[in-house]
């Protein structure tokens, strides 16, 4: 009985010494594990903002075509025949804005889904060619951070999977998000809204919205038109 | 509860090591400046702009190569870092162009070239190039990767709020085990512990970093892959120091608590003998 009585003292502080290493272990792959699930969508996002640098190989003129003849600046009005109207979610093209860093990519809708990706469309508006107002969002922590270097003037070129669109900026604004003056979904000209959370850079939802209004310089209208 | 302290500790750890390498690498301007300095981008960029300024001079029906040397490799370098600053610290005021007086230098050039003194027509000509060159500028001098940096930028302002946070838990889990162990030496195997623990999660991190993917986030063709993927490589190496250092720093921290064990059994020792003796 003594014997086996020591026995169990001897082994009693090896366990505690594999329980002590063993234990703070399993919690740290535990935790590991919990924080790599957690950051899965900051690693998704982070993913889709290193998937363009913005820089090319080859030069960005944007507003070459102030420079060039009226012959060879004149354009016909093309019409593209869309045979079907874009989804939810579906890649609508890609977004850059001369005299900033805003470089993205787009999609059709505005939900978390496509805000991760890149810019994102109100499916409620217009999408380029269609001749009304388009509505486009982005996170200001992101892809539309650069909004602050927005200037009257600058061009922003919407290269679409069914056409280029050149658009330039005519104004900027700052307006709460419950503001409905701030865009005009029923207008019969084509214009592209963008617009961002305000202040700029933050991480937390405001309730103020920046504002980029943009007119339409060239590109071809599309067919069929959403009913 | 002294096992809830030592692995809060860990874990602490861990996550400390992480938060402090990212805060060092990913998250540090001076880090992303000098991988741009040693990165081709800075080059390519200017190229871009030489090539652009030909391009605008050859359709604006002027020789093409007299916008050349207006803008040097330096007012590149420096319009670039300028921008990088804007996104790590807000909106600065911005510089001036180096197009700022290009309409008097093409006058003075090509009335010099020509011998014909320029035109009124010729001045509206001049200064849409000027706007056109601006934008140019304003477009193209901007640093690679904006968008991971603006995206980084959001958790930049709590990082350092992070640190501070793990760094007091750490620290005062260990403390704890004084008051949860009975003695000396299980007070320095439970530090030796946390240091194994601490090292054993940096080296996961490590491989989790690897196994993820991140080279292939962007293309292989792109112009500044380089620059990513030099810039992204070196996270994983700090991360093993920043993690190694905490568990080297908790092992010094162990060696205390052993010396006041073997104290305590040495005079024990030398209490039993002279009681025997006695």
């Amino acid at each position: 009985m003594r014997k086996q009585s020591s026995h169990f003292a001897a082994s009693e502080p090896r366990n505690n010494k594999g329980k002590k290493i063993l234990l703070p272990l399993v919690f740290s792959i535990v935790a590991l594990v919990i924080l790599l699930i957690v950051l899965q969508s900051v690693r998704a996002s982070f993913a889709s903002a290193a998937s363009n640098s913005g820089l090319s190989d080859t030069p960005q003129i944007p507003a070459l075509s102030a420079l060039q003849t009226e012959e060879t600046a004149a354009v016909e009005q093309e019409q593209v025949d869309l045979e079907s109207y874009p989804e939810s979610g579906d890649y609508l093209g890609h977004l850059t804005v001369s005299g900033t860093t805003v470089d993205c990519d787009v999609y059709y809708g505005d939900s978390e889904t496509e805000f991760s990706k890149g810019a994102g469309t109100y499916k409620g508006a217009k999408i380029p060619g269609e001749g009304g107002t388009i509505l486009m969002g982005g996170h200001t922590g992101t892809y539309f951070r650069d909004f602050e270097s927005v200037e009257v003037g600058d061009e922003v070129t919407f290269t679409t999977y069914y056409g280029e669109y050149h658009y330039v900026v005519t104004g900027t604004r700052v307006a709460t998000d419950t503001d409905t003056t701030a865009y005009d979904l029923d207008a019969t000209e084509e214009n592209l809204i963008m617009y961002t959370c305000y202040p700029f850079g933050i991480i937390n939802p405001t309730d103020e919205r920046f504002f980029v209004y943009c007119d339409l310089v060239s590109g071809p209208s599309v067919v069929p038109q959403k009913s | 509860m002294g096992f809830l302290a030592q692995a809060i500790a860990s874990i602490c750890g861990c996550l400390l090591a992480l938060m402090l390498a990212l805060n060092l690498t990913l998250f540090r301007e001076g880090y992303y400046l000098h991988q741009l300095q040693n990165s081709g981008c800075l080059l390519l960029i200017y190229e871009n702009i030489s090539e652009a300024e030909q391009t605008i001079a050859r359709t604006a029906g002027l020789r093409e190569t007299i916008l050349d040397g207006i803008v040097s490799q330096e007012d590149v370098d420096v319009a670039v870092i300028r921008r990088a600053d804007e996104i790590w610290h807000g909106s600065t005021t911005q510089p001036d162009t180096p197009y700022a007086d290009l309409v008097t230098y093409l006058q003075d050039t090509i009335t010099k070239e020509s011998g014909q003194m320029w035109t009124e027509a010729d001045t509206v000509r001049y200064q849409q190039v000027q706007t056109v060159c601006e934008d140019m500028w304003r477009t193209n001098a901007v640093p690679p990767m904006a968008n991971i940096l603006n995206f980084l930028m959001q958790y930049r302002q709590v990082a350092w709020i992070l640190v501070f946070v793990l760094a007091v838990l750490f620290v005062a889990c260990q403390w704890l085990q004084i008051v949860f162990q009975k003695h000396w030496h299980q007070i320095g195997e439970t530090l030796a512990a946390i240091g194994i623990s601490v090292a054993c999660g940096t080296t996961l991190t490590c491989i989790a970093i690897s196994l993820s993917g991140w080279k292939n986030w962007m293309p292989a063709t792109d112009a500044a892959y380089d620059l990513y993927v030099g810039w992204f490589r070196g996270l994983a190496p700090v991360v093993a120091a920043c993690g190694f250092g905490l568990a080297a720093l908790v092992w010094l921290a162990s060696l205390y608590p052993y010396r006041m064990a073997l104290y305590h059994e040495s005079r024990k020792k030398h209490l039993t003998t002279k009681e025997q003796q006695l």
